[in-house]
């Protein structure tokens, strides 16, 4: 393999599968594929055949095919150029509906690739990505012609990445999602046996797919050091039996549901700090600056259910990141989307103070947050003070955080004497004599131009458009 | 007639870059064989009842297939 060139960079998170991997050559994705995957690819590229199928339905990212000028030569079939996706993210970061849609299109993906006699070779929930409010398969080259007879070699991979950590959500806790930043390659069969519920055996799939799963892995596991393995190899499993497999592991996870106890959807988070007409001023403004910062790209920090973010992405006619601790809000604002259709918000969960970090090999497989900025517009709205006072965060530390995910900001500065801060000090002592405007501003004022500062009419808060400081 | 040229080469030996895990494929194997049982009928009621729904003419009987396009939103 040779070296890359400066103008060219290969994706460190493509080098595990060995018929292609992703570069950018002057700031364009391509995925170089490799002479080993020919007769898949040729297979997959029928005309009317599979690939046809899957891009219409907005399954698969659609591809160009891109001149031949190969980053590794010795290995190269073809060059093409995939569609990018805005922003990438990852499974820990999806709220349950959101793992659920991907499972579900990995499934109905490997229906669909079984009646043109390919199959999927690999499972990864990083292969999903969000474009314009839906899942969709974004590794082409994970594909691969089918024989009969043959098991399907992803079925690990799948219970892994989608089943085990759903079921685990459904059943124990939903902040079980979090086991996947520690399980690169999803949530060991094993683990997720422990830790689910003793009922999850009376259910049939889960028992099959997960627990007896479990129990066969382990039984198994010395196997290839006493020859066993090459004769498991030769299983069969005729198509029809394949079929059935994916057909109920389509139902079990359709089943899967969550929903956090005591709460209907619709009561969730309809309480605000503002009366109707401050509310109005605050939409007003946000819109006014979201448009003045002319953004390709939005990021809201502590977005709730979206509703700002929504503001955000229409008045500057771009999609906007939502990003939230809480999963009922990201979950509520996913289902939002979904049932508005609304292509241009994209819902996660992220704890700021713990923010995604880099991860995989070399700690360059999954990008950490700000790794993936900065974002043309960073809006935080009725955040400050949740990092300020509940995490003693001082604002200088703040102002450099904000410089280095946003090129502009916009930032909602709540005083002391505002209910919402008066009841996070209510129960500790106050030990932020910097928290006011001008402390704020002295360290913000370090990083950034303050190029506006208004006070909300209606409330006691002030809002801040800053422009970062090269 | 037209032979697609694909045709011509033997099934090979593919080996996976994922290594599926022994223990996996056993558990397919065997749990395929109960699941193919229960697929194949479900699928021989189906056809039962689109009969009988198509013999008394009432044609409100649901298809038994669930809608794969589906999102949980």
């Amino acid at each position: 393999m040779r070296r890359s060139t400066p103008a060219e960079r290969r994706l460190p998170s493509s080098f595990r599968d060995p018929s292609g991997f992703l570069f950018q050559r002057d700031g364009t994705l391509f995925r170089q594929v490799n002479e080993v995957y020919r007769e898949d690819f040729q297979r997959l590229m029928r005309p009317d055949g599979l690939y046809d199928r899957l891009v219409s339905d907005r399954l698969l990212v659609r591809h160009e095919e891109a001149p031949k000028e190969f980053v590794d030569p010795e290995l190269g079939f073809t060059v093409i150029a995939p569609e990018r996706v805005p922003f990438i993210s990852y499974p820990y970061e999806w709220s349950f509906s959101q793992l659920k849609d991907a499972a579900l299109l990995t499934l109905q993906i490997q229906r669909l690739a079984m009646e043109h006699d390919m199959s999927l070779k690999d499972c990864s929930a990083y292969n999903i990505q969000f474009l314009e409010g839906r899942p969709v398969l974004i590794d082409t080259l994970s594909l691969e012609r089918y024989e009969e007879g043959k098991p399907w070699v992803a079925y690990r991979q799948f219970c892994q990445h989608f089943l085990a950590p759903l079921a685990l959500m459904s059943y124990q806790d939903v902040r079980l999602s979090q086991l996947l930043r520690v399980y690169i390659d999803g949530v060991p069969l094993d683990l997720a046996s422990k830790l689910l519920p003793s009922r999850t055996k009376w259910k049939f799939s889960l028992l099959t797919h997960l627990h007896l799963h479990a129990g066969s892995q382990k039984r198994h596991a010395d196997d290839a050091a006493t020859g066993k393995s090459a004769k498991a190899r030769d299983a069969k499993i005729s198509k029809f039996r394949l079929t059935a497999l994916v057909d109920n592991l389509q139902s079990t996870v359709r089943k899967l549901e969550w929903k956090p106890a005591g709460t209907e959807w619709g009561d969730y988070y309809a309480d605000t700090n503002y009366d109707d007409q401050s509310m109005a001023k605050k939409q007003e403004l946000v819109a006014r600056l979201a448009a003045k910062a002319k953004p390709q790209s939005v990021w809201d920090l502590g977005a709730n259910n979206g509703h700002f973010s929504r503001i955000a992405a229409e008045a500057a006619g771009v999609a906007a990141v939502a990003f939230d601790i809480d999963p009922v809000a990201v979950e509520k604002n996913y289902r939002q989307i979904q049932s508005d259709q609304r292509k241009d918000i994209l819902p996660l969960v992220l704890d700021l103070t713990n923010p995604s970090p880099s991860l995989g090999w070399h700690h360059r497989e999954r990008d950490s947050l700000a790794e993936r900025g900065p974002a043309d517009l960073v809006m935080g709205l009725a955040l400050i003070h949740h990092l300020a006072i509940s995490n003693n965060l001082p604002f200088d530390h703040l102002a450099r955080f904000f410089h280095d995910v946003g090129k502009s900001v916009i930032l909602e500065f709540v005083p002391k004497s505002d209910s919402q801060v008066r009841k996070l000090l209510a129960t500790r002592e106050d030990i932020f004599p910097d928290y006011h405007e001008e402390g704020f501003e002295a360290s913000f004022g370090q990083w950034f131009e303050i190029e506006e500062r208004i006070s909300i009419e209606g409330s006691e808060r002030t809002l801040y458009f800053l422009r970062r400081k090269d | 007639m037209m032979i697609p040229l694909e045709s011509f080469h033997l099934a090979e030996p593919v080996l996976a870059y994922l290594d599926p895990g022994t223990g996996s494929i056993i558990l397919q194997a065997v749990v395929g064989i109960v699941l193919g049982a229960v697929f194949a009928i479900r699928m021989f009621w189906s056809r039962i009842c689109m009969t009988v729904s198509g013999i008394f003419g009432k044609g409100g009987m649901e298809k038994d297939g669930e809608d794969e396009t589906e999102h949980s939103g």
